[in-house]
């Protein structure tokens, strides 16, 4: 790794957000430790560990796969995307514990090396009931270590953000995994309704967030039905794009983010460079369109990151016909300096053929 | 991100809600109907009344029990879980305290009480030794 990549690049949002992630563990290992000391008296430490590191890594995956579609619902969630992925790398270290722990105490006392044990003690391969469950938590947690080793912007740079994209998803398979892993081992063994219920109510809430925001972003990548001004695709009218706000829009199979901010429009690729974000759900900062994914700054006119930071994005031509936005989906090379439509000259412009109209009927 | 991706999630959960059900499904309809139980230890004798003599360690407590007469047993709680996959018991009387050189009494297993009839077999000073036939090693040695 270059030595120009620091490790973690700390702000104050960053350093919060890590404080209110240990206050929240803390508390729940509080809790746990003292609910399980209660009610079995006489349990080890090393079973304490273990049940407790596994709850608490599986509870915050389901927090993690959750922050993603509620940032796309609402976006006063976006707060909590912005550092997802300290929450992910400790989650990591967290089941990392557990799997530890698990493995030293089932399978480390014997003849026969560890892992060797953990995939030939139970052989009930053909059984649901019986399957070793502990083989879907070890893949599981294969998977996420690799998310976390991988979670550096290095890898995202080195391999491209499709790649390290695709390779993140895994986390859908990560999490079928450990559920089975749940479900046919602890389940089996406690039989406890109440803990089936939980399970289910966390499935089913990350499974129906990912459905509602699926069905809210389909919306978007759909084309609008434009009328067409000299290779100009209407797209939508000024009132509709909040001040500081973008309105996104999918012309010609282009994702484009259109801003409005100071009387003027710009429009800019919706796809931060970063990791993909979506620029688009951003807003205007100190005149600096800002990722709402990771705080990627980019200016409006030109789609340039402000030095010294060297990333940009595509940006198209725009036109104002009365209140009506036309874009050309024809893309600008990245950072290609573009004028911004302004709006106050339409207005003008409107404002005076009406004035026009109206004296010529007196 | 990209309306590839998008759609890429799209398609992992539209897999993902037709699996999760059938799999929370399948690990309900095999759900055991009791719950798993230790194993029951066979001809465990009731306790002998006293307590003769009795030494303990962080893993065994043992006792020696006896009934007034000559009749003598021998009452071994394992307090902590074995680690061990197997472990014998031994009476020996021997300064060596070595298996070979005492008596087979029989075997531990989970975390329980464990009461061995030892007859006249008590002596005055014995060692109890618990042994790992498969490690070939001693596990611990408790002097009454």
């Amino acid at each position: 790794m270059s030595v120009n990549y620091a490790p973690v690049l700390w702000n104050r949002q960053k350093k919060l957000y890590d404080r209110l992630m240990a206050g929240f563990m803390a508390l729940f290992l509080a809790v746990f430790i003292g609910l399980q000391l209660a009610v079995y008296p006489n349990i080890t430490v090393e079973t304490l560990i273990i049940r407790a590191s596994g709850s608490l890594a599986f509870l915050m995956l389901h927090i993690i796969l959750c922050i993603g579609p509620l940032a796309r619902i609402d976006r006063r969630f976006l707060p909590l995307l912005y550092n997802r992925r300290h929450l992910g790398v400790t989650m990591c270290c967290v089941a990392l514990v557990h799997g530890i722990f698990n493995l030293v105490q089932f399978h480390s006392l014997g003849n026969v090396d560890p892992l060797i044990s953990m995939f030939t003690s139970n052989v009930n391969y053909g059984s649901i009931g019986r399957f070793p469950f502990e083989v879907f938590g070890f893949f599981s947690l294969l998977i996420l270590m690799l998310m976390a080793t991988t979670s550096h912007d290095f890898w995202l740079k080195n391999l491209t953000p499709r790649i390290w994209k695709t390779l993140h998803m895994m986390v859908y398979f990560a999490y079928a995994m450990l559920l089975a892993h749940v479900l046919l081992g602890v389940i089996q063994l406690e039989k406890s309704p109440v803990l089936i219920g939980l399970l289910a109510l966390g499935a089913t809430t990350v499974a129906g967030l990912h459905t509602w925001a699926a069905v809210l972003t389909k919306r978007q990548d759909t084309e609008p039905e434009a009328g067409l001004l000299e290779g100009f695709h209407r797209v939508c009218q000024v009132g509709e794009i909040a001040e500081n706000r973008a309105k996104t829009v999918m012309v010609g199979g282009e994702n484009i983010a259109i801003f409005k901010y100071d009387g003027k429009l710009s429009a800019v690729s919706n796809l931060c460079r970063h990791q993909n974000g979506p620029l688009g759900e951003g807003k205007i900062v100190d005149g600096c369109i800002t990722c709402p994914w990771h705080g990627y700054q980019y200016l409006p006119h030109n789609g340039q990151s402000p030095p010294p930071f060297t990333e940009k994005v595509e940006t198209y031509d725009l036109r104002l016909e009365g209140d009506w936005v036309y874009v050309n989906p024809k893309p600008y090379p990245e950072g290609t300096e573009r004028p911004p439509c302004s709006i106050h000259n339409t207005l003008e412009k409107l404002s005076k053929i009406a004035e026009a109209y109206e004296n010529g009927r007196q | 991100m990209t309306p590839t991706l998008r759609k890429h999630h799209r398609t992992a959960w539209f897999f993902l809600l037709g699996f999760l059900p059938v799999l929370f499904l399948a690990a309900i309809a095999v759900l055991p109907e009791t719950k798993p139980t230790p194993a029951p230890i066979d001809d465990q004798p009731t306790a002998l009344p006293a307590v003769l003599k009795s030494g303990e360690t962080k893993q065994f407590a043992a006792r020696m029990r006896g009934a007034g007469n000559e009749e003598r047993q021998l009452e071994i709680e394992v307090l902590r879980p074995l680690t061990n996959a197997a472990a014998l018991v031994y009476l020996t009387t021997g300064p060596q305290a070595r298996p070979q050189d005492g008596i087979l009494l029989g075997s531990l297993s989970s975390q329980n009480i464990y009461r061995f009839n030892i007859g006249e077999n008590g002596g005055p000073q014995p060692i109890i030794v618990v042994f790992d036939p498969i490690k070939n090693s001693v596990i611990q040695t408790i002097k009454l």
